[in-house]
């Protein structure tokens, strides 16, 4: 500690020991951003939480006008095969009519219009609806209807009767062919 | 390198948490003896060490399961499926290695250079308690991982507990949470491990205090008391810094290219169906694992562990001599490496089977231990000639 004064007189006010302190910080920094990531990520879902996070729907077994439930990340995701009377039944609605207004074409993935796929859980208070089960009531708008509390949904999930002021959700994914979905 | 910091006001922070102040008084600016070596570099190793097992401790408690059939398939799946699991998992039980690596070493200092000496007595017996305390935590991580090798060592340690008189059983009792080994007793090794874990950082600070408080130990073993012969400890910067840069080298290859050393087979991921072909405890163990066997009975093992220990205590009353460093009295220093030698003989004799020439030998190097701080170690230092000590630190390192 001495010394370094005499040095920083020497080398006007630069001496080995700025390099060997910026040296230092910057090691310590890179070091310290490396532990922070590797503990953060570590508190991630490990793989067997993770499982059934992504997987495979081949649809080709649903026929028309039914529907099936699945579990997917811990939530049940209904599927249904529309009939071409019920797609044009729910394009045909007015956008005022809605609570909450979405167009059916933001609903459906572009070109595979005839497979609603949503979020089994109502948005009001986290029941799930009924209507997939060929025994189910499916409500007056031919969707979903939550046997807890009355709320009416249309084919493609768009709540039409409250109490739930939202539509169901709809879960990510993407069509691999026209009959297989990829869930995730 | 600011040397007009005392004369500049302290900011808004420092005004009301003057951390600073504090770091500059206790830590870098503290007087320390100017002749310290590398191996005075080992109490802040223990402090890294003790800092890495914590917080790859309290990571792997968000996962670990306590129970009886969930622990070791919990670590397993730790280990393997979460992200960087495999290296937090070795963090901590090859942190075990690095800190009982340090801790032993520094042991061997302190004997080797009398570092109990110069009224540094109750700072020996923290220290000595702190190792006593290092060990049980320890066990516990190491019987909390579940196999079958860590439910038999529970058996075994309460049998220990048990031989202890009066109190043994009900102290036993506690320890398994019930008669034998049962449902209840793995949440409460768990806890224990991470309780004391906790405590024993507190017995390190304490420990740190107390040697704050008395004469610092250096390896001439005397009194520095001039000011000229003491040092900022920040002069010791670099010499730390390249301990540390060592530590943290060996450690990254054990972690990757023997994550099991010194470990019971299998230890890592356990099997509760298989227990290796030599039941051993963790390297750092051995040792009293040994003097256990050598006790013939349980109570016998329990006598000899714990007498050992006190004897390790006990040696600023044992040592009679006029001067503290092995420096200046090589007989004395002789039989200091000799007791450690002794030491390893026995923990590798520990390791091994009792077959063969392999019990004599953990009888002879147990027998020795107790010579060396019944006998040996009040006459040598009483009678061995001792060379003359310089009046003042003889050799400048920092």
């Amino acid at each position: 500690m001495a010394g370094s004064g005499d040095m920083a007189v020497e080398h006007g006010g630069e001496d080995r020991r700025d390099f060997l302190k910026i040296l230092f910080g910057a090691t310590a920094a890179v070091g310290g951003a490396a532990i922070v990531w590797s503990f953060g990520s570590a508190l991630e879902p490990g793989e067997s939480a993770k499982d059934g996070a992504v997987f495979d729907v081949d649809l080709s077994p649903i026929e028309a006008n039914s529907g099936i439930s699945l579990r997917w990340r811990g939530k049940p995701v209904f599927i249904r095969h529309l009939t071409a009377g019920q797609v044009s039944a729910v394009e045909a609605t007015p956008m005022k009519d809605l609570i909450d207004p979405v167009a059916v074409k933001d609903r459906l993935k572009p070109g595979h219009s005839q497979y609603a796929v949503v979020v089994g859980v109502c948005p009001h208070r986290g029941c799930v609806p009924v209507g997939n089960k060929p025994t189910d009531p499916r409500g007056p708008y031919d969707g979903w209807l939550c046997p807890c509390h009355g709320a009416a949904f249309d084919a493609v999930g768009r709540v039409r009767r409250g109490p739930a002021q939202q539509n169901l959700d709809i879960p990510p994914y993407r069509f691999i062919s026209d009959t297989l979905i990829r869930l995730g | 390198m600011d040397n007009s910091r005392s004369d500049t006001t302290p900011g808004w922070f420092e005004a009301r948490l003057p951390l600073c102040a504090a770091w500059h008084r206790h830590w870098s600016e503290h007087p320390v003896p100017a002749n310290l070596t590398f191996v005075w570099s080992f109490g802040v190793l223990v402090a890294v060490a003790l800092g890495v097992l914590a917080v790859s401790g309290i990571w792997l408690g968000f996962a670990y399961v306590p129970t009886t059939h969930g622990a070791a398939a919990s670590i397993e799946q730790y280990t393997r499926e979460v992200n960087f699991g495999w290296l937090i998992h070795d963090l901590h039980l090859d942190g075990t290695t690095m800190l009982f690596g340090v801790v032993y070493i520094e042991l061997f200092r302190g004997l080797y250079y009398g570092s109990y000496r110069n009224g540094r007595d109750l700072v020996w017996i923290i220290e000595v308690f702190r190792f006593f305390v290092f060990l049980a935590v320890g066990f516990c991580g190491f019987a909390m991982t579940g196999g079958a090798l860590a439910q038999a060592s529970l058996t075994v340690m309460a049998a220990h507990i048990a031989a202890i008189p009066i109190f043994g059983d009900g102290l036993s009792q506690w320890f398994l949470a019930g008669f034998v080994v049962g449902p209840a007793t793995a949440p409460r090794i768990a806890m224990l491990h991470e309780a004391i874990g906790v405590l024993v950082i507190l017995i390190a600070l304490l420990g740190y205090a107390a040697s704050r408080a008395a004469k610092p130990a250096n390896p001439d073993g005397i009194a520095v008391t001039d000011a000229g012969d003491m040092v900022p400890q920040s002069a010791y910067a670099g010499k730390v810094f390249s301990a540390f840069i060592i530590f943290a080298f060996i450690f990254a290859l054990i972690i990757t290219f023997a994550p099991d050393l010194g470990q019971p087979a299998g230890m890592s991921l356990t099997d509760p169906l298989s227990i290796p072909v030599r039941p051993a405890p963790p390297w750092y163990l051995l040792g009293f694992h040994g003097l256990a066997r050598a006790g013939m009975s349980v109570g016998g093992g329990t006598l000899l562990t714990v007498a050992a220990l006190i004897l390790l205590g006990a040696l600023p009353w044992l040592d009679q001599g006029k001067v503290a460093s092995g420096r200046y009295r090589p007989v004395y220093a002789g039989f200091v490496i000799l007791l450690a030698i002794d030491w390893i003989v026995l923990s590798v004799a520990a390791a091994e089977p009792a077959v063969g020439a392999w019990p004599v030998v953990i009888d002879i190097t147990t027998i020795w231990l107790f010579v060396h701080f019944i006998i040996i170690t009040p006459l040598v230092t009483m009678l061995a000639p001792e060379h003359a000590v310089p009046a003042r630190i003889a050799r400048r390192i920092a």
